[in-house]
This record gives C-alpha cells, structure tokens and sequence, in this order.
C-alpha cells in the first residue's frame, strides 16, 4: 500500500521510532512544575517566565508550524501566543487544567482565526510545482541526496497535511505529531474525547487519501 | 463504515484508540474480530495505522535559534514587564516603574552606542586641547597649525576606524550569543529524541 511505503521511508529517510508516550506521573510532575512557574512568574521572576517559555516553545512553533506549513507564519504566530500568554497570565488558573492544555488552547484559537482570515489568500501547498515526488532511488545515495529526499518527504509530509479540513488537521497534529493525550486534546479544542478520537481517526484516514493524490505511489 | 452502517457507528473512534494501543483486552479482540468480517472498516484502519506511523516519524520542527531570545525581548523585555498579578504582595512595583524608564536605555547596542559617542567625543576634545596648546606655546603659524590639524585629523579618523570596527566585533559576538539556542532547550531536544 502506498502509504506504508511512505511510511517506510519517512522511517528510513528519518530514523526515527515512534516515541514512548509519556506516563500520568511524568505528566504530573510536569504539570506541578509548569504551576510553580507560572506562580513565580506572577510574582515577578523574569527566570520563571523565560523557562517557561523555553519548555513550551517547540510545542507551540511545531504546532503552529505543522498547522500553516510556513515558518514565518509560525514564527509571528508563536511570539503572538506568548505575547498574549504573558499578558494573560493571571487569568490562568491551575485548579481548572494544565498549563500546557491552558496555552494549546490559545495556541488552537489563533491558527484558527488565522486560517479563517487567510483562507482566501493563502494554500499552503509546497509540491505544488512539484509534481514528481520522493523519487524512490536505487542504490545507498549520498548524504547530500538524503537530505533532499528528507525535504522532500518532510514537504509531501506538509502537503498532505495542508488539504485535511482545520478540524481533521488539528486533531492529527496535536495526537500524531504533539503526542498528547486524548484528555488534552478534548480540553484543547473544547470537545468530548469520543469526537477527538473520530476525528484523529478520520484526519488519519484522510491524510493517507491525500498522500496517494499527491501521486505518491509505491 | 463510511456508509454508516448501524455495527460500524463508532468505529472511528475504537479504530483509533486501538491504533494507540489505548484499549483493554477484551475491546482490543472485538475491534480485531470485527475487522476480520467488515472489508470497510479493514481498508480504514490500514490507512489510519500507516498514516498514523508516518505522522508519528515526521522529524521534530526545529524552532528557530532566535525565536526565544525575541518572545523573552517582546515581553520581559520592554515595558509591561512581567504579568502583573492583581492583589500580589510581592508585586515589586519599583522595578515595574522603572523597567519602562530605563528598560530601552540599558539595551546593550544603545549602551555601546553612547559609549562610542562619548570617546570619540573625548578624544576629539583632547586633540582640540593639543593643537589650542600649541598655538600658545607660540608655534603659531599657518602652516604649522594647517599640517597639525591635517595630522591630527587622520591620526584621530585612524583612532575612530580602529575603535568602531572593535564596537562592531563586539555587536557581532554579543548578536551571535544572543542567537545561540539555550542549553535548556538543546538538552530538551535530546531528551525527546
């Protein structure tokens, strides 16, 4: 099936093995540590608000950056969420989520309104111009060449994810690719778990559908 | 499943935590005998599994070496300073007075800035003082003074070329270590790799 070709490139091209998921008490200490934080922060420690900003930063920019396909958008994107993440801090309130749940959902709300304001203008779409894709090569390339196989698969990758709907989008980046858990998702986009779960799978449905319309076949 | 026959509603969602490994025993052997008898259900979760693989092997975004340094710059850095927490006793409200004040004079360019200014100032002073000195030692004529002002010029044209080229090396160093990724953050990609 094509798509399992993909994927065994994308693991070949990679290296990567699918990451262990983190444990509920791993997940605890996180959240009592991110609580901490926020709380000396409030208090006026510069400290605690720049490792704060330096634990969650590659969480927000992936996912931004997953979300729009563009690095720019993702990098004014990511300084706007912290933006309104500092000034909005008091507001948030440990007993009712995580903090990391707390900035996902600010971090969801402004891709969002984002995509409404620029789905006129922008489709982001990095193959288009490029119909040819991931070439299967024969022989060991060299490093040179698996680099650019990497872009390549890492902008297929992208385009697929670009033609999901917001909603099948979101779901994938944040379970697939972020690797929360059902729980957060549900609190990030505000829905039941069971919705969460029957859009991930229906996001990964689609995406493996854009894939082979992408011409990517084994 | 997608015609939406009554014994697949729901199979989204059980295809799902079954790909994550997220259900019990006995769910797991119902979903697995159920996709043995429906072909559709089958195709799907072929599809979600391997899409689902590949998801999970996309390499790690790597964020921006300077996109920490200009979230910290865009707010601690400038007036606002940190989020004010209403009612705090510790609300250290000195320092939120005078951050604003002084915040954009203690930027380290403008400090470099105005250090500059002031030497080459000093140092111009300085060869005025000389050459004014001269004339009242009575070595004034105006060949003299023109060939001293002309030496003097390039001799302080040479100072100040010297010293805005080591402010530059300075600049350029302090910009590069500005945009160096933190240790912290180098260590955490590690550790998720």
């Amino acid at each position: 099936m094509a798509v399992d070709a993909m994927s065994e490139v994308c693991g070949k091209l990679w290296g990567a093995a699918p990451r262990a998921e983190g444990s509920q008490a791993a997940l605890n200490q996180r959240m009592e540590r991110d609580a901490q934080w926020v709380a000396e922060c409030l208090d006026g420690n510069d400290r605690a608000w720049e490792r704060l900003v330096r634990e969650h930063s590659r969480l927000v920019y992936a996912a931004c950056y997953r979300f729009t396909g563009d690095a720019e958008t993702a990098r004014d994107l990511t300084q706007e969420v912290f933006i309104r993440v500092f000034r909005g801090l008091h507001a948030y309130d440990p007993k009712a989520g995580g903090f990391r749940t707390w900035l996902m959902r600010l971090t969801r709300n402004l891709l969002i309104d984002d995509y409404r304001r620029n789905k006129k203008h922008r489709l982001v779409d990095p193959l288009e111009d490029k119909p040819a894709v991931l070439e299967q090569r024969s022989g060991i390339g060299s490093r040179a060449d698996n680099t650019l196989r990497a872009r390549e698969a890492n902008d297929l990758l992208q385009a697929a994810l670009s033609r999901l709907s917001p909603d099948l989008r979101e779901a994938v980046i944040l379970r697939d690719i972020q690797e929360m858990e059902y729980r957060e998702i549900a609190a990030t986009l505000g829905v039941a778990e069971g919705t969460v779960k029957s859009r991930i799978s229906r996001g990964r449905r689609e995406f493996a559908r854009q894939l082979r319309a992408l011409g990517y076949e084994a | 499943m997608t015609g939406g026959a009554a014994k697949c509603r729901g199979c989204e969602a059980q295809l799902c935590a079954y790909i994550d490994d997220a259900l019990s025993f006995d769910e797991r052997r119902a979903v697995e005998e159920h996709l043995l008898e429906c072909p559709a259900c089958a195709a799907f979760h072929a599809d979600a599994e391997a899409a689902a693989r590949t998801l999970r092997r996309a390499p790690a975004v790597e964020v921006p070496a300077s996109l920490v340094a200009a979230v910290i710059h865009d707010t601690i850095g400038y007036a606002g300073s940190a989020p004010l927490a209403a009612g705090s006793p510790q609300d250290n409200r000195a320092a939120r007075f005078f951050r604003p004040l002084f915040g954009p004079i203690l930027q380290p360019r403008f400090t470099m800035s105005m250090a500059a200014a002031a030497l080459s100032f000093s140092m111009l002073t300085f060869q005025a003082r000389n050459i004014w000195q001269g004339r009242q030692d009575g070595e004034f004529s105006a060949a003299a003074v023109a060939a001293s002002i002309e030496s003097k010029i390039e001799a302080v044209s040479n100072d100040a070329a010297e010293f805005y080229d080591a402010v530059l090396t300075v600049c350029k160093l302090q910009t590069d270590f500005m945009e160096q990724p933190g240790p912290e953050l180098q260590q955490e990609g590690a550790d998720e790799r």
